[in-house]
């Protein structure tokens, strides 16, 4: 299945990401766990501190669904 | 504690021995202190009863880790309640460098087309006449201040626009490289200033330490918070508001569908990539020499979340922050980086809150002036402030005022204070944070964005009502505290989550004042002051019905959570129990 990935404050250059994009579609196989993506993509774990999923707060356990839309930031902060 | 009372109906001015009540204080605790004590509640906010104190906080002028903040606080004109805006600059450091914990000003001139300038050295205090100043831009002013001061004085200044009496104005001081681009920016500052006949303040570069009572014990307390800066991710060197701003908030609160765009008709900004801190950074990285990255807007701030950013011209705008990019960007549907720089400079330059300004723009799309998006019809709308036309008058009273006379209902203002840059449906703690400060609708009152989205100091559900108005009130309370030291608001990212560096920033205080307070002190002092802040506003008029968010938002949900505000009023009132 699909989905699509926005990697934000520079995890992108951390990231096995096609050509560096921020954003991206992958192919991923049913059942992923946000836990496992952050693995496929090589992310480093321990700076992923938030992750949106179709607007909405998830953590690593979450499962996605095909089609949904995935973003990923590392501890970030401003006002 | 020494402060100095200037009186602008006889140009007297005071060096005064403060009461001994005031002995502790700093910074917003004593600005609102005196406001208080001093300022008729019902008193008409640009007439001769009101006053603007201006203090540094209690760290300022010290080596504390980022503590040059500076309070203004008066009677707002915007909300008719009580106001403090601070800001970052060398200004205060200065003062308080000198001995001087505050500068007073009251009284009025009896001649409206006076204006003065009061300069603060170490040798003499005087008055100056100013009336080659009238209606100059800021960045004209500061560079000829720095030609007859010097380059590296402080300077607090307003702009034509506070020259026009407007409401949405601010009161700037100059950056480290003389840039008046820090701005005290909320509430009407800058009008309550220019009310006083005063177009400009400027101090005396002084360097050195100010007074400290226990060398030993600040030692260990600013070593302390130092170590929490430096350690935390957020804050660190070279963390995320070192390398992208403020803005790097920009897509998070977009994923989160709580950026508010189009008059805060829905959550999500198509333009958000383009208009964020991560653009801004690869803007500087391919224009080092126009563009900077990790600027400090005073000396001594070891976060450094300031930019620069460089337009496609090569000019450089000092310092595009996230609330302006919204404001002016997403909430206007403005997604050119460019002109939102133009017109954050544009504001800096004639004085005006680029929050307010925002707001009132939007809302003026949204009653038909022009459409969404329009950004050369925005620019064209600064001119008019800037002239003081009827129409730039009314966008330079803020979005209430806008609201009025365009016939628009979605107006989202608390206490007539136009909102910043998070969708209160959607994240309920910074909703009840708008609603119930003193201050009228602002974020910095009562930070609550970094448990419910950043996921610092904690992770509770946005969404959710449950334990919010207590979470606010912490915050909020918290917050007095550190505005009252003179650390930037940005420390709490820090301390929230290394609690050391919130015993160091307390046992520094102690150092400064012969205080020995415990954090839990601390607290209790910052809940003090929010509550006489509140007592105020209850003297000036106010009851629980200005508690209250706009009508809209609880009747339009708002995209893509279709959410509305459905926290109960009695839970809003709770606040105050």
């Amino acid at each position: 299945m699909k989905i699509t990935v926005a990697l934000y404050a520079g995890l992108k250059a951390r990231a096995l990401a096609p050509q560096g994009a921020s954003e991206f579609d992958l192919d991923i196989p049913e059942g992923s766990k946000i836990g496992d993506i952050i693995k496929l993509l090589d992310l480093p774990d321990d700076e992923v501190a938030n992750i949106f999923v179709d607007r909405s707060i998830k953590d690593r356990e979450f499962i996605v669904k095909d089609g949904q839309r995935v973003a990923f930031f590392p501890l970030i902060a401003g006002g | 504690m020494k402060w100095i009372r200037v009186n602008m109906s006889d140009l007297s001015i005071k060096v005064e021995e403060a009461p001994k009540k005031y002995e502790q204080m700093g910074g917003r605790w004593l600005t609102s202190s005196v406001v208080a004590d001093e300022v008729p509640a019902t008193c008409h906010p640009l007439g001769p009863l009101n006053k603007v104190v201006i203090a540094p906080g209690i760290l300022s002028g010290t080596t504390a880790p980022s503590s040059g903040r500076i309070s203004v606080g008066t009677k707002s004109p915007l909300t008719g309640g009580i106001k403090e805006a601070n800001a970052g600059a060398k200004f205060g450091q200065y003062l308080k460098r000198m001995g001087y914990s505050a500068i007073i000003i009251e009284g009025q001139p009896k001649d409206k087309e006076s204006r003065y300038l009061l300069n603060i050295s170490k040798e003499k205090l005087e008055l100056v006449d100013a009336a080659e100043y009238r209606f100059m831009g800021l960045y004209e002013l500061s560079g000829k201040l720095a030609s007859k001061y010097g380059k590296d004085a402080g300077i607090a200044s307003v702009g034509p626009a506070a020259e026009h009496l407007l409401a949405g104005t601010g009161i700037a001081f100059n950056d480290i490289e003389n840039a008046p681009a820090r701005y005290a920016g909320r509430g009407g500052v800058g009008a309550v200033f220019a009310s006083k006949g005063l177009k400009a303040i400027v101090t005396e570069a002084v360097t050195g330490q100010a007074a400290i009572l226990n060398h030993e014990l600040f030692e260990t307390g600013r070593k302390k918070l130092l170590a929490a800066l430096q350690e935390h991710a957020v804050t660190k060197p070279k963390g995320a508001l070192n390398t992208y701003g403020t803005a790097v908030l920009v897509n998070i609160l977009n994923e989160a569908g709580a950026l508010p765009t189009r008059n805060f008709s829905r959550g999500t900004f198509d333009g958000a990539k383009k208009i964020s801190g991560e653009a801004m950074a690869e803007a500087a990285a391919k224009n080092p020499k126009a563009g900077m990255m990790g600027h400090r807007c005073h000396p001594g701030c070891v976060i450094g979340c300031s930019v620069i950013y460089p337009d496609a011209q090569g000019k450089s705008h000092t310092s595009v922050e996230y609330e302006t990019l919204w404001a002016i960007g997403a909430n206007c549907e403005i997604d050119d980086l460019d002109a939102i720089a133009q017109m954050n400079s544009m504001c800096n330059d004639i004085g005006l809150d680029t929050i307010e300004f925002g707001d009132a723009v939007a809302v003026a799309m949204e009653g038909g002036l022009l459409p969404f998006g329009d950004a050369k019809g925005a620019i064209a709308l600064l001119e008019e402030v800037k002239k003081g036309s009827p129409l730039g008058k009314i966008i330079g009273s803020g979005c209430g005022t806008v609201g009025k006379v365009f016939g628009v209902r979605r107006v989202p203002a608390v206490k007539n204070q136009g909102m910043p840059a998070y969708e209160p449906r959607v994240i309920k703690g910074i909703g009840v944070t708008y609603i119930t400060t003193p201050m009228g609708a602002d974020h910095t009152a009562g930070y609550s964005i970094a448990p419910e989205i950043l996921g610092v100091g904690g992770k509770p559900d946005p969404h959710t009502n449950e334990g919010k108005v207590k979470l606010s009130k912490d915050f909020q309370a918290t917050t007095c505290f550190i505005d009252s030291t003179g650390c930037c608001v940005f420390t709490a990212f820090a301390i929230l989550d290394i609690p050391s560096g919130f015993e160091g920033m307390v046992e520094a205080c102690n150092a400064v004042t012969g205080a020995n307070w415990t954090t839990s002190e601390a607290y209790e002092i910052g809940l003090n002051v929010l509550k006489m802040e509140h007592q105020y506003n209850l003297s000036a008029g106010f009851s629980a019905n200005d508690d209250r968010p706009p009508e809209f938002m609880k009747l339009e949900p708002v995209p893509p959570h279709n959410m509305v505000w459905d926290m109960a009023d009695s839970e809003l009132d709770s606040m105050w129990k």
